[in-house]
């Protein structure tokens, strides 16, 4: 785990993964977005200046789970959003509603590290553990 | 999951049929390759895709194959027309992602001293990285599906290259049946902002000379020679195809519940053939597709200004005609001759190369006698291969061979490994000058992170899947 986060980046040959653990299914998501906007803009920092609305539907919470990841990947392509946080209001089965806040990309102070294609499914889990929840996504690079 | 492989030959090795595997598997690799891919999930992943209703034939590994999500990198599967199934994770994100090559009449030690201002230009005027985009170009929405069904045809058309461009490049730069209907508003939004752009990653613009001949004969129908300036092109359909794949694995994934399909991995969801998602999709991926040759087109006319304008040559002189250009994210059509009958097979080539032989009739009328030029992309400081297609990958493969060398090397342990060294510096001293948006990516896509394209090379040659033509040396890189 990085210093100070609960999201890690994890290896595969080709691409990469992200994983985190935390104390709740919402607390999980939001640290999955942490470990998106890393490997996105590596050590980049934004501000909370703008918000965007983040509403998915899926059949279970592992698709809700990539959509939300794959809402933030499409916000960061735009250069709309270089994200600071995502705060999820509600995470039911199948319906996620969330708001991610940041700021437009600045190349004085942003730099993009990988650009990521999509969060894919491959090995996608989201799991109820002693003490808390845990996420992993690969992404395709 | 420890997977049982068989070694047939020096070259061949097979995992047998076990649990919902409807087919045995095939992988293409050397002894050492063999001993690599038990370390990792990618002969896993051969095993899943065996797995998938209407496989025809063998689930197939090319000999660059690793992990991937889904299908294994380098896989190749053919399903029945009436019993099989289309997959979104067979063709993969970057739809139609593949290889154009140009050749030149240049010779290389003849533009050396011009070759730091050629990069730097070809940086310049070749939109790459993230977010890149040429100021004087802007895709309309009713132009935008125009390229989505006419492909490269659209780019020659508005003035990117000539009709004679269109000869060389796989199904003619389009593939039938593209119907923007099937693609969704954030789709075609993305792919507004992103036609003519190389991207990143492990994409690439690189000029090359050709470093040695293998079949003369070959070589001289492609229009090779040793020491001969060429041009290779590595991009896809850039963030148009990622939405297409990312909308329609939503819609696999609610397609294989209904049909009763039980995935190993979620990422192989898919449809049955004959069904209105697979029909939806395979209509959305062809619009990806033509996406893409259009892009590669674009990108072929400012490789050719930027040479005009640097050296001061016109066109006649510089020659800077398309070899061919090939695919090697895909599903398609085609028909194949299984056990003596001839039958209709949806072919996925994930990280593989179509490769038909010689006679094919999809093969532009000056290559027919050597069989389908075939585009081997190596890493960044080694080399990259011109192969043709045999009868040998015809009757085994589905005419399908290798695309590239294949990472060895997580991106995390390339980084390290780069640390405390001057990449683009060492590889100047060796000759490969090299122009990148971020240094982050140079790292990441070092040398050392692929396997030796030669290795790979060889075990297509000795399995009978590819003839080697000619070998090219980079001579600069322009990466994203």
């Amino acid at each position: 785990m990085t210093p100070g986060c609960s999201f890690r980046l994890i290896e595969h040959t080709a691409d990469m993964g992200i994983e985190a653990r935390a104390d709740s299914r919402e607390a999980v998501l939001e640290e999955m977005v942490q470990g998106l906007v890393a490997l996105i803009f590596g050590r980049s920092r934004a501000v909370p200046r703008v918000t965007a609305e983040i509403l998915v539907r899926a059949e279970d919470p592992v698709e809700l789970l990539v959509s939300c990841l794959n809402e933030v990947v499409y916000w960061s392509e735009k250069g709309d959003l270089v994200p600071s946080a995502l705060h999820v209001a509600a995470f039911r089965d199948s319906e996620l509603l969330a708001t991610i806040s940041g700021e437009p990309f600045d190349p004085e102070r942003h730099s993009i590290e990988r650009q990521v294609k999509s969060v894919t499914y491959h090995q996608a889990c989201l799991d109820e553990i002693p003490g808390g929840w845990y996420a992993r996504v690969y992404v395709d690079l | 999951m420890n997977v049982k492989v068989q070694q047939i030959d020096s070259c061949r090795w097979r995992i047998p049929r076990e649990g919902a595997m409807r087919t045995e598997g095939l992988v293409f690799a050397s002894a050492k390759m063999m001993q690599d891919l038990q370390r990792e999930q990618a002969l896993e992943q051969v095993c899943n895709v065996a797995t998938l209703p209407g496989i025809v034939g063998p689930s197939m590994a090319m000999p660059d194959i690793h992990w991937g999500y889904g299908f294994p990198i380098g896989g190749v599967a053919a399903f029945d027309a009436d019993q099989g199934v289309v997959s979104p994770g067979g063709v993969g994100y970057d739809i139609n992602c593949g290889v154009r090559l140009l050749r030149s009449n240049l010779e290389a030690e003849s533009i050396r001293p011009q070759l730091g201002r050629l990069a730097d230009a070809l940086f310049r005027n070749v939109p790459s990285g993230v977010g890149s985009c040429r100021r004087d170009f802007k895709l309309t929405v009713r132009e935008e599906s125009r390229v989505l069904v006419k492909g490269a045809a659209w780019a020659v058309q508005q003035g990117f290259g000539d009709a004679g461009d269109l000869e060389c490049i796989e199904g003619h730069g389009a593939i039938p049946g593209a119907d923007p209907e099937m693609v969704s508003e954030r789709a075609l939004e993305r792919g507004r902002a992103q036609l003519g752009t190389l991207g990143s990653g492990n994409h690439f613009l690189e000029i090359q000379q050709v470093d040695a001949i293998y079949d003369a004969d070959a070589a001289a129908v492609l229009g090779l020679h040793p020491g001969q300036v060429t041009v290779s092109i590595h991009t896809g359909s850039r963030g148009f195809g990622y939405q297409v794949c990312d909308d329609y694995l939503k819609v696999m994934l609610r397609a294989a519940r209904k049909y009763g399909i039980v995935l190993p991995d979620r990422q192989l969801c898919c449809a049955p053939l004959p069904s209105d998602e697979a029909r939806s999709y395979l209509a959305a991926m062809a619009c990806a597709a033509n996406f893409a040759f259009a892009n590669r087109q674009m990108i072929t006319a400012w490789v050719r200004d930027t040479f005009e304008q640097v050296l001061g040559k016109s066109p006649a002189d510089l020659r800077l005609g398309i070899i061919y250009d090939v695919c090697h994210n895909i599903a398609k059509w085609e028909d194949h001759v299984v056990n003596g009958q001839q039958r209709r097979l949806c072919v996925h080539r994930k990280g593989a190369t179509r490769a038909f032989p010689p006679g094919h009739a999809e093969i532009p009328a000056a290559y027919r006698q050597i069989g389908q030029p075939v585009l081997i992309p190596g890493d960044m400081g080694r080399y990259s291969y011109v192969l043709t297609g045999t009868a040998g990958a015809y009757a085994e493969t589905f005419g399908s061979t290798c695309h590239g060398a294949g990472r060895v090397m997580s991106r995390h342990a390339a980084k390290k490994a780069a640390r405390g060294h001057d990449l683009i510096g060492e590889l100047a001293a060796l000759g490969t000058l090299v122009r990148a948006a971020g240094r982050a990516t140079v790292a990441e896509e070092m040398p050392a992170a692929y396997k030796d394209v030669a290795d790979v090379v060889e075990v297509v040659q000795r399995a009978g899947i590819g003839h080697a033509v000619a070998r090219l040396k980079p001579m600069a890189v322009i990466k994203g």
